[in-house]
């Protein structure tokens, strides 16, 4: 039982620790998705969507 | 070595839960979606692309097995840029939407609909085994279906005990494996077969009331079988180093190459229907008839291998899953509790019988399970999340709700799950309401989850029930 504890202190103080340092000035974040990709993502909906309806009529 | 198996699982799930962070991450966009695409294909492609090409024809296949997952796949998955961003699983975020006890209520939830995937492999397993035999002369007794499931379980099981080495190697020959498979049968389904004959292919679908109703069941099953990810969708896109390369990875990945190999597999069905006038999905079968038994050999090992591969992995990821949630629980405990779940289904015996009804139940679940993360992410917590809270550590408390369980959260799960089923019965294939059928169950129970969390959120008490995070946000 005490291992199991030790286990799950380990894994909290690892935890905090990242969480530490993304919250730290320095940390750089994943580049984001930005307009392109949205704006992408919305024609692959609308395209996918519309040929599923023509797809009825087939 | 009992320790040394539990040290490296929880080492891996240390690694599992645990934030990644932006120095540690693996993959590029190539990387992830081939990845994605190792982790999508399974035998039981084939079993979806039979099943289909026994409602609609090769040309509605084609637009619904590849624009029906794309569709799904864009929309549901939209949320892993948050995996990436904070390098976190979607169920370290589910915290926010469920509680503690909630997700871990939901995790045993996602097994018990999901796992049956397991029993559908054993099934496939067993009919190519039997079904080589029967070349050969073999007749096998009755009872020899069940022990050849259950063998199936047992071997997967087996190297899943022994821990993510044993995994890894597994993985490493098993998608190349798979994907072997899949060419071949491409190559003979294309060349035994005259082009048209599948190009213009059409079941009879006399049996329904509305020629559209088919259609629609295919555009169902299409939604229902890439909504089964959403479980592990978070697990590859926390690893990779753009937003954009962590969802486009899975879109692309899985709705492509996923969705190839469940083409495969109707390709096959169809040249099995035109040669024996039977509808097949056994490789090993339509590779010994449509070609030389000796192919049927070789495929029968590719087969083997890769179902119990599959088998192996499932065991091992759910395992670890299980562990995630329930951290002091022995590993491999947790995967033989799962093997005996999947081994009450073998002797069942009527999984693949009933397998456009399990997608639908399955998907009754996942598709509320994955407009809440939606919503959350986008309107709700508007990309911010309290991670000390969502990690429990000790003194943060924002996401402990009532002792545990958000039940705003859960109970849009139950509402979404009787949206699905307001509008058909899964089992027996009754349409309840055609208006809401066309949007498919799927669709249905998404929306309209999605829509009541929403609204639920503006209600100002249920707002401050929800919301009370906010003050800990740091990133």
């Amino acid at each position: 039982m005490s291992e199991k504890n030790d286990y799950e202190e380990k894994l909290n103080r690892e935890i905090e620790s990242r969480i530490c340092e993304m919250e730290s000035d320095e940390y750089e974040f994943p580049e984001r998705f930005g307009k392109r990709d949205y704006i992408a993502l919305g024609t692959v909906v609308a395209v996918s969507l519309i040929m599923l309806i023509i797809g009825a009529f087939i | 070595m009992a320790q040394d198996v539990n040290k490296q699982v929880e080492k891996e799930a240390l690694f599992g839960i645990a934030p990644v962070l932006k120095k540690e991450k693996l993959y590029g966009f190539l990387d992830a979606v081939l990845v994605l695409s190792g982790y999508c294909i399974a035998t039981w492609s084939y079993t979806q692309g039979s099943y289909l090409a026994t409602l609609v024809g090769f040309k509605q296949l084609l637009i619904g097995a590849f624009l029906g997952a794309i569709l799904m796949l864009a929309i549901y998955q939209l949320p892993v840029i948050l995996s990436v961003r904070y390098g976190i699983d979607i169920w370290i975020w589910l915290k926010a939407v469920f509680g503690h006890k909630g997700t871990a209520i939901m995790t045993v939830v996602i097994i018990i609909i999901n796992y049956p995937w397991y029993a559908v492999c054993a099934d496939l397993f067993a009919s190519s085994m039997g079904n080589l035999a029967a070349l050969f002369g073999v007749t096998l007794p009755d009872f020899m279906p069940l022990v050849l499931r259950l063998l199936c379980v047992a071997i997967g099981t087996a190297i899943a005990y022994k821990g993510i080495g044993a995994i890894t190697h597994t993985t490493r020959i098993l998608v190349p494996l798979l994907l072997a498979l899949g060419v071949l049968v491409v190559i003979v389904g294309f060349t035994s077969v005259p082009f048209d004959v599948i190009w213009n292919y059409k079941p009879d679908t006399s049996q329904y009331t509305d020629s559209i109703i088919p259609y629609i069941i295919s555009i169902e099953a299409n939604f229902a079988f890439v909504i089964t990810l959403v479980g592990g969708m978070g697990e590859v896109p926390r690893l990779t180093k753009k937003e954009n390369a962590g969802f486009w990875a899975g879109v692309i990945g899985q709705g492509i190459s996923g969705s190839f190999f469940v083409v495969v597999g109707a390709v096959m069905a169809i040249a099995m229907q035109y040669v024996t006038g039977e509808m097949i999905d056994d490789p090993t079968l339509m590779l010994a008839t449509l070609s030389v038994p000796a192919l049927a050999l070789s495929s029968l090992l590719l087969v083997a291998f890769a179902n119990i591969g599959t088998q192996a992995v499932g065991s091992y990821i759910y395992g670890v899953m299980l562990k995630s949630s329930f951290k002091k629980a022995d590993y491999r405990v947790l995967i033989m509790i799962l093997a005996a779940y999947v081994a009450v289904l073998c002797v069942w015996g009527k999984i693949v019988d009933y397998f456009g009804s399990f997608l639908t139940i399955s998907a009754c679940i996942y598709a509320p399970l994955a407009a809440l993360l939606f919503v959350d992410f986008f309107f709700v917590r508007k990309q911010k999340l309290a991670l000390r809270s969502a990690f429990g550590l000790k003194g943060y408390n924002a996401y402990n709700y009532t002792h545990g369980i958000n039940w705003v959260g859960m109970l849009c799960v139950a509402a979404g799950v009787a949206m699905s089923l307001l509008v058909y019965n899964p089992v027996t294939g009754e349409v309840h309401n055609m208006l809401l059928f066309r949007l498919t169950p799927t669709g249905f129970s998404f929306l309209g989850t999605g829509l009541l969390y929403l609204v639920l959120s503006y209600i100002p008490p249920i707002r401050k029930y929800l919301l009370r995070d906010r003050e800990e946000i740091t990133v």
